[in-house]
């Protein structure tokens, strides 16, 4: 691959990003409240700059070689390389099994490439967020507005905030499918830069609302950066079901953040599933606001030789009986590294809070590495609260068990990797999503050149 | 390359110890078993009747430091787990391990078809199996409910061993050593299980019954019994011998061993 610029040192790279986003804002057109907040953003990042692993929310994620590489924005205007790399990419979602006909919009480099005809009735919108600001912002204003972030990279998204997808679903409407985002990162843009791409994801379902969002991430296997936010505001006893895939390449940055709130008797139900990239954070978090609220996180990790998977979430009890389920789940291998930060506050009016949290790591190397830091904050006493944390190795009894029936070394450990991360798989609802993620549990394993059978 | 004559198993001064620490648990081993025989061993806790069973079907954790094993001809102790079961070996598990998230009709079928591809056999396609699955499935009484379950997860401790009866009956063992299949099971499990290891002797099927009690050997009658005793076979003899041991203990045979050693 061709040499990417390198920033002198990590201010450096803070102002080339901060003249950037101010470039890119200047060139926009939009009413004065976008403008603002685009420059907040830009004023927010270069005063935190980028985070350093001295800051405890970051002590496992190196950002260093990406705060140094200089990432540009592939141009508006698509080109037929990109177009082609994308319809490539996009192929292998149908191969891996994810052929659902329903409705689809696909970015490539953060620019809306392609959208699957559909009909969907006037009052669920799926659209081009990108296209909404520019025909009614109105519509997306106050979600937009609503949630300044101190984190620097919910900061830089802001700064960039041009593209992504948008979901609104009507009063007492349910999604008939799934709708489903595709992120593709390819290297075929005209600029020569390693791109990055900031893409904005709004998410607004009003009272008793239903619907599903897969967000799935490709790309090819050079030097990236996605730096992903999606915004999900529940109203009162919506039900939101969020997968997010990420299988970007061997290069990729990938840096994403979901934020969930819940008014009264909204529900949740979020999945992450992170196979791909080098360096990798995902983070969620939730608000639970509203009395009865709820949510369910799933997450399945995997970090090979050279990647490097953090996972954050925070579940904030903010309303008496409001329940909290989660389980996350990390594979390591090579010299893989991962992190599981999962914080659960319960704050002094959430009574009756129910909520339990399980984080189960598997090593398979002597290399590999997994941090573990379950956190309960409690501030009352009516509560019923459980975490627990565990990081082992395949189990030798386990394995004994199924070599002496005949399965070789390499299919008894694979079967077995496998089971440990089925148990998360299975949580999913849609089939062809459940397929497509075994079918990429399957194919990450180590030995799944032996096939399992072997 | 095998005929009647050849013995299935023959054992000729075993010596193994825990690789941990080295204390030796098998002390000189000599048992030989022809097609077609039920042998039975018996003897007090400690006296190495499971690590027979874990060093002849190679779980880690043991080092032989003298003696052979050969299994129809061919030297055992160089063969990997998984090449002693495809050979025919099989192992019933004194405590059958829990694997969840994996279903036990999915383990079942990998495990009969890595055994069959080693004998060179086609593989089973899943409506093959599964007609295979349900007739043996017949012989312990398994219950459907149990093949879709994840390997053992939840299981009583008669459904386990029924399952590792089950194993048994569907990778055709030439050889099969039953670990203190008894230990924890009532009369009726007992019989289950029983029966169906007894569907499974054909004359040409070698059996090596490791059992603290005489109980089960009413329903699987050995052609011959011995006694274990410090890591060595120190009497062996017809069924009879075990109706001995279950009238007058194992102490007298201690004492006797001691005698002769003197």
């Amino acid at each position: 691959m061709t040499g990417s610029a390198k920033a002198a040192t990590i201010r450096d790279g803070v102002d080339v990003l901060a003249t950037q986003a101010e470039e890119f804002a200047s060139g926009l057109a939009g009413p004065p409240w976008l403008t603002k907040l685009r420059r907040a953003g830009v004023a927010s990042f270069v005063k935190t700059g980028f985070p350093s692993q001295h800051d405890e929310e970051w002590h496992y994620t190196n950002v260093l070689p990406l705060a140094r590489t200089v990432f540009g924005l592939a141009p508006r205007d698509v080109t037929i390389a990109e177009r082609t790399q994308a319809v490539e990419l996009e192929a292998r979602l149908g191969t891996l099994g994810l052929s659902s006909p329903g409705p689809r919009l696909v970015f490539v480099n953060g620019h809306l490439v392609r959208r699957t005809a559909h009909t969907l009735p006037a009052e669920i919108l799926f659209e081009n967020l990108g296209t909404v600001l520019r025909l009614a912002p109105e519509r997306v204003e106050k979600a937009l507005v609503a949630a300044p972030s101190a984190h620097p990279f919910v900061a830089l998204n802001d700064a960039f905030l041009d593209t992504g997808a948008l979901v609104r679903v009507g009063k007492g409407l349910t999604a008939p499918d799934p709708l489903v985002v595709v992120h593709l990162s390819t290297s075929a843009s005209a600029t020569p830069a390693p791109l990055m791409s900031h893409l904005r994801n709004l998410v607004v379902l009003e009272e008793h609302a239903a619907a599903t969002v897969i967000e799935v991430f490709l790309g090819t296997d050079e030097l990236s950066l996605t730096n992903a936010v999606t915004q999900a505001v529940l109203g009162e006893n919506a039900r939101l079901t969020h997968i997010k895939v990420q299988l970007e390449g061997r290069q990729a940055y990938h840096v994403g953040n979901l934020f969930l709130s819940h008014a009264r008797g909204a529900r949740s139900t979020s999945h992450v599933y992170s196979f791909g990239g080098a360096t990798v954070r995902n983070e969620i978090a939730a608000t639970l606001s509203g009395e009865g609220s709820g949510t369910e996180m799933y997450g399945l990790f995997a970090a090979a030789a050279g990647q490097s998977v953090d996972c954050h979430t925070v579940i904030d009890h903010a309303a008496p009986r409001a329940d909290s389920l989660e389980l996350y789940k990390g594979i390591l291998d090579g010299n893989g590294r991962g992190a599981f930060d999962g914080k659960v506050i319960v704050r002094e009016g959430a009574v009756k809070t129910d909520a339990r949290q399980t984080n189960r790591n598997l090593i398979l190397s002597d290399e590999a590495l997994v941090d573990s830091k379950p956190q309960l904050e409690i501030h009352n006493n009516d509560v019923r609260c459980t975490h627990g944390s565990t990081t082992g190795r395949i189990d030798s009894d386990a394995l004994f068990y199924l070599r002496s029936r005949g399965l070789s070394e390499g299919a008894a450990r694979a079967l077995l990797t496998y089971a440990f991360g089925s148990e998360v798989v299975s949580k999913v609802a849609a089939p062809d999503v459940k397929a497509l993620l075994e079918d990429r549990l399957h194919a990450w394993l180590p030995a799944a050149d032996a096939s399992v059978n072997g | 390359m095998t005929n009647v004559h050849t013995p299935l198993l023959e054992i000729r001064n075993l010596h193994a110890s825990i690789e941990e620490d080295g204390t030796e648990i098998l002390r000189g081993i000599d048992l030989k078993i022809l097609p077609g025989e039920v042998h039975a061993v018996m003897g007090p806790n400690g006296s190495g009747k499971s690590t027979l069973a874990h060093v002849l079907s190679g779980r880690p954790g043991y080092r032989v430091t003298q003696g052979t094993v050969s299994f129809l001809g061919n030297d055992l102790l160089a063969m990997k787990p998984e090449e002693r079961a495809r050979e025919g070996v099989f192992l019933a598990f004194q405590y059958p391990v829990e694997i969840p998230g994996v279903s036990n009709t999915y383990f079942l079928r990998t495990a009969v078809n890595a055994v069959r591809r080693h004998r060179g056999l086609a593989e089973l396609d899943a409506m093959d199996f599964l007609q295979l699955l349900d007739e043996k499935a017949k012989l312990v009484e398994m219950e459907e409910a149990l093949l879709n379950r994840s390997v053992n997860e939840g299981f009583s401790g008669g459904e386990k061993k029924r399952n590792e009866v089950l194993q048994m009956a569907l990778l055709d063992p030439r050889l099969a050593i039953l670990d203190e299949t008894d230990s924890g099971l009532d009369i009726d499990a007992l019989r289950i299980a029983a029966g169906g290891v007894n569907a499974l002797r054909d004359g040409t099927r070698g059996f090596l019954v490791i059992t603290h009690y005489q109980r089960l050997l009413n329903y699987i009658v050995p052609d011959v019994v011995h006694v274990l005793s410090d890591g060595k076979i120190v009497k062996s003899g017809d069924k009879g011998l075990a109706l001995e041991l279950e009238a007058k203990g194992y102490g007298w045979i201690e004492k006797e061993a001691a005698a002769a050693a003197l």
